[in-house]
């Protein structure tokens, strides 16, 4: 059985559209880019797993289970991480405080050892641990956003768009960091991404959102090489 | 004019003023900081604390320091069915919030009048007696009530600064839907933060009545108070209510002793009126961008 399974989903803001049949799997252990330009539908699909937005067509499964009407804090104490896009860190509370934030659902003790465990993947959190979110930089709150969503030891992180507005060598950064993270956790993630190259360079598989549905899917490596996909998203 | 004895009255009014606008104050900046709503029922609460305590102590005889925060709890936790009701429907919509909670303030409001008539009555002193500190005369009620305020303020900062679910309510009061990101239920957050702020305007409505006089609108000044302190501190802010609380508390008994009531309260408004011109974020608040 699939960890995750969206089938032919439709998402609604009112009377707009945000995604219009969307349909992928994805087995633990795996990792998803989900790949598409400005308004194709990539924070709606996240925001629709995580109870966050409306989808009043298609399905979604986790473990098989039918999320339709869970509310968003028991879908994230199943498992659920999510680092959102814009970052979103809670820009007066402290380092340590936000990353005690995210392990909410966690015993005391595990949220302290989580959080050495976040201090060594992302060393300049721990220089930074007193100080408020807000005075962080922007690739520094990335990387708050991250840890926050990792310190509940999720089976699948949602990643919106960790790569806005940074300079690309933070971005690399963040890629080795979340690969790091796959090894030595198995985590299993969903990277949605405007930068396709690099989200198909970090994820395995990847799906193509164009307005509102899923496209072309498979491989990475095999994406990477497809003309189609070079045409529209790589800049060749 | 300004003997040591006045003077000496003047701060202990002072201290005990600035304990229950500080109660007030923070029940209503928490509802605002945390759901957005703006608590023109609040005045209402602190009336109904007025009348718990009113029959807790007065009339059964609860000790004192059971009474007072039983009452209190008793009122928050039946102000429970009005967050369901009503104020669920005003969260994150301060402009609706203000005129909903303003009808549910005359609803409370005249339902005590129909029950309890518009008499005024008394809420008897926790102590009667008097106690002499440094020369200084202090009725005995006075120190209940600070030392009181104090226990509840020192426990609401223990809880939102180290306590998980303090954790939680700061974390929905900065990105409610963020919060819920993390697994916090923030429907049960929002409750719990109902209950503490309606906790503390009912403890301070029970002093209030016990400082001046218990009646169904006595509510009208706490919620103006609480306003005008959340004014001056900052909306939102919490040191900010701290010192707000004290600057009101201070200025009225200071004011009140030497030169009558009514100076105070035009002193009051007063202040307010220039700090919105000059700075509309009150002291401690910050500007909105
Ligand atoms: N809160 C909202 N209210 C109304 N419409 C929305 C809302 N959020 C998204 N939409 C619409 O839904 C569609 C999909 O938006 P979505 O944010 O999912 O795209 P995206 O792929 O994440 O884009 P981006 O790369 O710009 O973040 C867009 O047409 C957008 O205008
Ligand atoms: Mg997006």
């Amino acid at each position: 059985m699939p960890l995750l399974q969206v089938t032919d989903l439709q998402v609604r803001y009112g009377r707009i559209l945000g995604t219009n049949g969307i349909s992928f799997s994805l087995e633990a252990g795996e990792s998803l880019a989900l790949v598409g330009s400005n308004g194709a539908g990539k924070s709606s699909t996240l925001k629709a797993i995580l109870g966050m937005a409306e989808w009043p067509q298609g399905q979604i499964l986790l473990d098989g289970q039918d999320l339709r009407g869970s509310k968003t804090s028991d879908i994230v104490r199943q498992g659920v991480g999510f680092s959102p896009e814009g970052r979103r860190v809670f820009p007066m509370m402290s380092v340590a405080d936000n990353l005690r934030a995210g392990a909410f659902t966690r015993p005391r003790e595990e949220a302290a050892e989580r959080m050495e465990a976040m201090f060594a993947y992302f060393p300049r959190l721990r220089e930074r641990a007193g100080q408020r979110a807000s005075s962080l930089s922007g690739g520094e709150q990335q990387m708050l956003a991250i840890g926050r969503a990792l310190m509940s030891r999720p089976r699948l992180l949602l990643l919106d768009e960790p790569s806005l507005g940074l300079a690309p060598i933070i971005v690399e950064r963040i890629g080795e960091i979340i690969e790091e993270v796959q090894r030595r956790e198995g985590l299993t993630f969903i990277l949605a991404e405007q930068n396709a190259n690099w989200a198909m360079r970090v994820a395995k598989r990847a799906v193509i959102l164009e307005l509102g549905r899923s496209t072309i899917a498979g491989d990475c490596a095999t994406l990477l090489d497809d003309p189609r996909v070079q045409n529209a998203y790589l800049g060749l | 004019m300004l003997s040591p004895i006045l003077l000496g009255q003047a701060v202990v009014n002072g201290i005990s003023l600035s304990a229950i606008y500080i109660l007030v104050a923070l029940g209503f900046t928490l509802l605002f900081g945390i759901m957005r709503v703006v608590n023109f029922a609040h005045g209402a609460f602190a009336m109904l604390g007025g009348y718990a305590l009113y029959y807790v102590y007065g009339r059964w005889g609860v000790p004192y320091l059971i009474a007072a925060p039983l009452s209190a709890l008793g009122v928050a936790l039946a102000a429970l069915v009005l967050e369901r009701l009503v104020y669920r429907w005003f969260y994150q919509k301060m402009f609706q919030s203000m005129i909903g909670l303003l009808g549910l303030e005359m609803a409370i409001v005249f339902t005590a009048v129909i029950i309890w008539d518009p008499h005024e009555r008394s809420v008897p002193a926790a102590l009667a007696g008097i106690v002499e500190v440094g020369g200084i005369i202090v009725p005995t009620d006075k120190l209940v009530i600070v030392g009181v305020a104090a226990v509840a303020l020192a426990a609401f900062y223990l809880f939102t600064k180290f306590s998980k679910y303090g954790l939680a309510m700061r974390a929905a009061a900065q990105d409610v839907e963020i919060a819920a990101a993390q697994g916090i239920d923030t429907t049960r957050i929002y409750q719990l933060a109902f209950v503490i702020a309606i906790f503390m305007a009912a403890l301070a409505g029970g002093f209030y009545a016990q400082t001046y006089a218990l009646s169904p609108l006595m509510g009208e000044r706490p919620l103006m108070m609480a306003f005008i302190v959340v004014i001056l501190g900052g909306m939102g802010s919490i040191p900010g209510v701290a010192l707000g609380g004290i600057i009101l508390g201070f200025a009225e008994s200071f004011l009140g002793t030497f030169y009558g009531g009514s100076v105070a309260v035009f002193a009051s408004f007063g202040a307010v009126i220039l700090l919105l011109i000059f700075r509309p974020w009150g002291l401690l608040g910050t500007p909105e961008t």
